[in-house]
């Protein structure tokens, strides 16, 4: 079956033939110039990638949480800037999708359809990610609403046709005070708001990252998404939608990597240069990058079909998403600048212009959309909660079943489900004791070396390491360090519980080379010692081989 | 202090610290054209910051970079790093310019050139005229470019280049590949004027995309004729031992960049309010910037062991700049990156008072990643006797501590000198074995800078008992020997310069660093112990108090204004 992320693939490998939008070369220019890539956004506007950001009960083409992640991989795996220019949308319009009326769906479906592109005005100058600081005003005006104040360093705020905005709508300082507002500016009277000047940023370099200020301007009564003073809640509950997709950005960019590291294989750049790379060191990196795609990927793909099956639970899941994957891909870029800096022989060539301009890029995704900071205060908020279901063994089995078997049907999304914090803790980290009991099942039963069980329980005895510490964590105003390297733990303990399930899950294939390399990578973040170096040789030997249009194209976890 | 005052007049590295600092004036004056604005939009507009480049050849700085025996200032190592690390606090760019003719260029001829070569150096220098290189050739040892082939008369030089400062420069110092294809060749040194005579052509001129303030010119040599007396001594020696130099002077100065932006970091830390407090009020932002003043501190520890190794102990010293090549680079671009993290989205926009920190990212990685080379460093440590053969550890000799030693002091450094040994004795791991004994005190700061200097005994014990073994072997474990050896001698130049210090009023003593930067190095090899609380918190408050004071986040505590 052809699925859309596999015909996107196949529309962008024609689109970076020389000359055309999705042309690295191209794609370089414009970001060197500082330049919006409107050629590339237009021509996915063309594929109707839009249509992939709401339901289909809004007309929309989104039925697959995971297919939405690999299509935002696609873009990002050529271009993270047009990825994020485009990608957008779906946040412009995911509190409509989250808290919208019927009718507000309708309409946006079809203007999705159509190209508009839609932003999401959350933060001001400032007060970042400090939304309850916001200052932006709504008044109730007998027409319908009045916006005054300005939203700063949003993308698209420019460019977009229409934006959602978090607006004050009471005096009353806490979260009830806020609403949000969907103020289309193709309505309102020029000069009753002012876009301001692109920011000139590190990466994303040709993104719209502007602003926008309101004087005074009046939108209808019926631009309010959500009911007044629910705007905070929506935000948090379609955050939670928006920090799993931007998995995909991730995602994409691993893929991009790998790209690079076999493009400057083949050129030979490995061996050419004065100081060449052994080939076990060049196969080590690619096999290690590899293995950081399929951490990602188990990951992505987990978290994604949990926004079908354990909805409940995503605000642990989209918070551990957002702060663990940007920040093992940071990681992993960090690791091959090293020797990608120093092979290149010209600073200026090819492959040198395109992983600089990757790796700065990318930074972006661990800083938007709540930071790993913010997610991981997020995390922290809900340790008591998640040590008590720990220690119950609570688990949605049925739930949790359904979002490792990557391959298997889904449910509808059903955003009614979602809720501020887990009632369920964490499923998935609470059933890793019954998981360890499988595999050991199944390491009896096949008769395993003894090297691959030890791997196996330390993931096991250094979650439960962490689940301890977390019991013992008490709740304060301001979280301690301490608490913040117990999320990183707690994140590692759930991308590993990931790993064992999904290839739990994936009976027919049970790949040990691919499960030992995840594992590993992850147990060296833990205790940091690098562990044993061969299985990423070998990972990248097992590889070599396949397909690279399914690979890239599809989450292949197995 | 006047504002006439010159390097010259500056008796100490604390005035020359202060002399450059009041040239430059306010760093954070939006309007000035040497504050960190202007920094950051020269480097936007890719030109290097020409107003910069008059403050430092009105303060005389080109003196410091001649040894005192062809007419400049130049006797100690640490003075000219300290001078260059001033100037990389303002800008990067002409500090690596600078770097780059002085150390990287220059250095090959100090070493093993002739009179006449040195003299011409020396004049270029002294002049503010440009001595060009290619520092990623010079800075591994290892040539990429040219080819030379010896002749009758001469060497016939063939093939292309990216030289920083052509076609400006007067003169290029040049690393060429032997014409057999087994390595480098003698450098030669060549008048501009002479090779364009020959041939040679500059067809492109370009901007780095790293350090956009520099221009590389493409330099490109047609067979061209150079005399004899081109050539830098007989063999490559010379650029090995430069090379050995640069590699502790240049990441010392890079300490600089990093002191700048944790600086501007610190300013938006105490002024960003976010939730119900400063970010500098909250825990977690205290617990990194304690970890990066730290880390600072330990790169200048070992920085200044290894220049002090230098002056003292030139056998040894090639394995110590090895070793502050690959830890010190590689630490400064994750202090950077912690940094990048503590500014979340601040940090992503090129613009404004913290629009310079992204800039400084950008910069320490392409010094660390596109001009210098980790796997030149692993190899030229993997050749050192300590990390093959099993070496009896000599006894703590008293001399080693002046390793340790406040950067005055230092006898004139000898450039002629070879930096090479086969010896596998090595004074700093010869310190660590000795160094739990000297933690006096029975305090919780004493006990716990005890245990941690014993673990690395221990550590530095067990690594010298597995030297014999294969390193291969190690490496498929994940555990480099390579990084071990140098984890050992940056925990030994810690606990020296802390001992070294103790008795003195000045922070170097004082046990919370050191409890810190040794639980950093620990953790780096895989050790990891849990620092009370409150150690870190008396890290980041001298750290806010030297902030406040504008005093320099190294070892030196150098006051930036009076």
């Amino acid at each position: 079956m052809t699925t859309p992320s596999m015909r996107l693939f196949d529309v962008l490998a024609d689109a970076a033939e020389p000359g055309r939008p999705f042309n690295p070369g191209v794609l370089l220019d414009l970001d060197e110039h500082d330049t919006f890539p409107a050629d590339a956004c237009a021509l996915l506007d063309e594929f109707g990638l839009a249509r992939y950001y709401l339901p289909r009960t809004a007309g929309g083409l989104l039925d697959d949480f995971a297919e939405f992640v690999r299509l935002i991989a696609t873009v990002a795996h050529h271009d993270l800037t047009v990825a994020i220019a485009h990608g957008k949308t779906f946040l412009g319009v995911v509190s409509i999708w989250v808290a919208g009326s019927q009718a507000q769906l309708r309409r946006w479906g079809s203007e999705l359809a159509d190209g508009a592109v839609v932003s999401w005005g959350l933060t001001e100058r400032g007060h970042g990610s400090d939304l309850l600081a916001g200052e932006l005003t709504a008044t109730r005006t007998e027409g319908g609403w009045r916006l005054q104040g300005e939203k700063w360093a949003i993308n698209n705020a420019t460019r977009g046709d229409a934006l959602c905005v978090l607006a004050r709508t009471s005096d009353r300082g806490a979260a009830g005070g806020f609403s949000l507002v969907l103020v289309d500016k193709r309505e309102i009277f020029q000069g009753r708001y002012t876009c301001l000047p692109k920011l000139r940023t590190y990466g994303i370099r040709g993104a719209d990252i502007s602003g926008i200020a309101f004087h005074g301007t009046q939108v209808p009564a019926d631009s309010l998404v959500g009911q007044e003073g629910a705007g905070i809640a929506t935000v948090l509950k379609a955050l939670q939608l928006t920090r799993i997709a931007t998995a995909g950005l991730s995602l994409g960019a691993v893929q991009h990597a790998l790209d690079v590291l076999r493009s400057l294989r083949m050129r030979g750049a490995f061996t050419a240069g004065p100081v060449p790379v052994p080939d076990t060191g060049v196969a080590r990196l690619i096999g290690r990058t590899m293995a950081t795609a399929n951490v990602v990927s188990a990951v992505a793909a987990v978290a994604a079909r949990s926004v079908h099956t354990l909805p409940g639970e995503l605000s642990v899941i989209s918070a551990i998403t957002k702060a663990f994957v940007p920040s093992l891909v940071d990681e992993l870029f960090l690791e091959l600048s090293e020797v990608i800096g120093d092979l290149t022989d010209r600073e200026d060539s090819l492959p040198a212009r395109i992983y600089r301009k990757l790796e700065r890029d990318h930074r972006i995704v661990g800083i938007f959309d709540g930071s790993t900071t913010v997610s991981r205060q997020a995390l922290i908020a809900q340790f008591p909660m998640l040590a008590r279901f720990y220690a119950k063994g609570t688990i949605d089995h049925d739930g949790l079943d359904r979002a490792v078997d990557v391959d298997g049907p889904l449910p509808p999304v059903r955003v009614d489900r979602l809720e501020m914090m887990s009632r369920t803790g964490c499923s998935l980290v609470q059933s890793v004791p019954g998981t360890l009991a499988r595999i050991r099942e199944i390491a009896e039963s096949a008769g395993w070396r003894g090297e691959r069980m030890e791997l196996v329980e330390r993931v096991g005895a250094l979650i439960e390491d962490v689940m301890a510490e977390i019991a013992q964590y008490q709740p304060r105003r301001q979280a301690p360090a301490r608490a913040f390297e117990l999320a990183a733990a707690y994140e590692l303990g759930f991308a590993a519980a990931a790993c064992l399930r999904v290839w739990l899950a994936s009976a027919h294939t049970r790949d040990w080379t691919w499960l030992h390399s995840a594992l590993t990578l992850l147990v060296s973040k833990w205790d940091g010692v690098g562990g044993e170096q061969s299985v990423f040789e070998e990972l990248a030997r097992a590889t070599e081989q396949r397909d690279p249009v399914v690979e890239v194209a599809r989450t292949d976890v197995a | 202090m006047t504002t006439t005052a010159t390097l010259a007049s500056a008796a100490t590295t604390a005035e020359c610290v202060r002399t450059i600092e009041q040239a430059w004036g306010d760093p954070w004056e939006p309007t000035s054209p040497l504050g960190l604005e202007a920094s950051l939009a020269a480097d936007e507009r890719a030109e290097s910051l020409s107003a910069g480049q008059s403050v430092l050849a009105g303060l005389g700085i080109a003196g410091e970079f001649v040894p005192a025996a062809y007419g400049g200032r130049l006797t100690a190592l640490a003075r000219m790093t300290q001078i260059l690390r001033s100037v990389a606090r303002r800008d990067t760019a002409l500090a690596f310019s600078l770097a780059s003719s002085a150390v990287l260029a220059a250095g090959p001829i100090w070493r093993a050139g002739s009179a006449q070569q040195r003299a011409r150096a020396a004049d270029l220098l002294l002049t503010n005229r440009i001595l060009a290189c290619a520092p990623r050739d010079l800075l591994r040892a290892v040539a990429s470019g040219p080819t030379a082939i010896a002749g009758p008369t001469g060497w016939s030089v063939h093939g292309g280049q990216g030289v920083i400062g052509v076609p400006a420069a007067e003169a290029v110092v040049l690393l060429p590949r032997r014409q057999d294809g087994t390595g480098n060749a003698a450098p030669l040194m060549l008048e501009m004027s002479d090779l364009l005579a020959a041939g040679a052509r500059v067809p492109e001129v370009r901007r780095s995309p790293g350090l956009p303030g520099i221009t590389i010119g493409e330099l490109t040599l047609s067979h061209c004729s150079v005399d004899a007396e081109s050539a830098v001594g007989d063999t490559d020696i010379s650029a090995h031992d430069a090379a050995r130099i640069a590699r502790t002077v240049i990441p010392s100065m890079m300490i600089g960049i990093v002191d700048t932006a944790l600086r501007v970091t610190l300013r938006y830390a105490g002024r960003r309010r976010l939730y119900d407090g400063t970010v500098l009020s909250f825990p977690r932002t205290r617990a990194i910037l304690a970890d990066i003043f730290a880390d600072l501190l330990i790169c200048d520890a070992l920085c200044g062991a290894a220049v002090r190794a230098l002056h003292f102990l030139p056998d040894h010293a090639g394995r110590y700049t090895a070793v502050v090549q690959l830890l010190v680079a590689p630490m400064l671009v994750s202090a950077m990156t912690a940094l990048s993290e503590l500014l979340g989205a601040s940090f992503f926009i090129r613009d404004g008072e913290f629009g310079i920190v992204q800039k400084l990212l950008r910069d320490v990685r392409t010094i660390a990643f596109e001009y210098s080379s980790s796997r030149v460093m692993r190899n030229e440590l993997r050749a050192w006797p300590s990390l093959r053969a099993t070496a009896t550890p000599a006894l703590h000799r008293p001399s080693s501590m002046e390793l340790f030693a406040p950067d005055e002091r230092l006898p004139e450094f000898d450039f002629t000198r070879p930096l090479v040994s086969t010896d596998g004795d090595d004074p700093i791991i010869d310190s660590l074995m000795s160094f739990p004994e000297a933690v006096d005190g029975s305090d919780a700061d004493a006990i716990g800078v005890r245990e941690l200097a014993s673990w690395f005994r221990t550590r530095a014990g067990t690594m010298r008992d597995a030297a014999g073994r294969s390193v291969t072997a190690d490496a498929a474990s994940g555990r480099s020997p390579v990084l071990d050896y140098a984890s050992m001698i940056a925990a030994g130049s810690c606990l020296g310069t802390w001992l070294g210090a103790s008795g003195s009023a000045d922070f170097r003593s004082d046990p919370a660093w050191i409890w810190l930067a040794l639980t950093r190095i620990a953790h780096g090899l895989g050790h990891r112990r849990p620092i009370p609380v409150a150690v870190r918190e008396r890290v980041v408050t001298e750290l806010i108090a030297r902030g406040d004071q504008a005093s320099t986040f190294d070892l030196g505590n150098y006051r930036t204004t009076i």
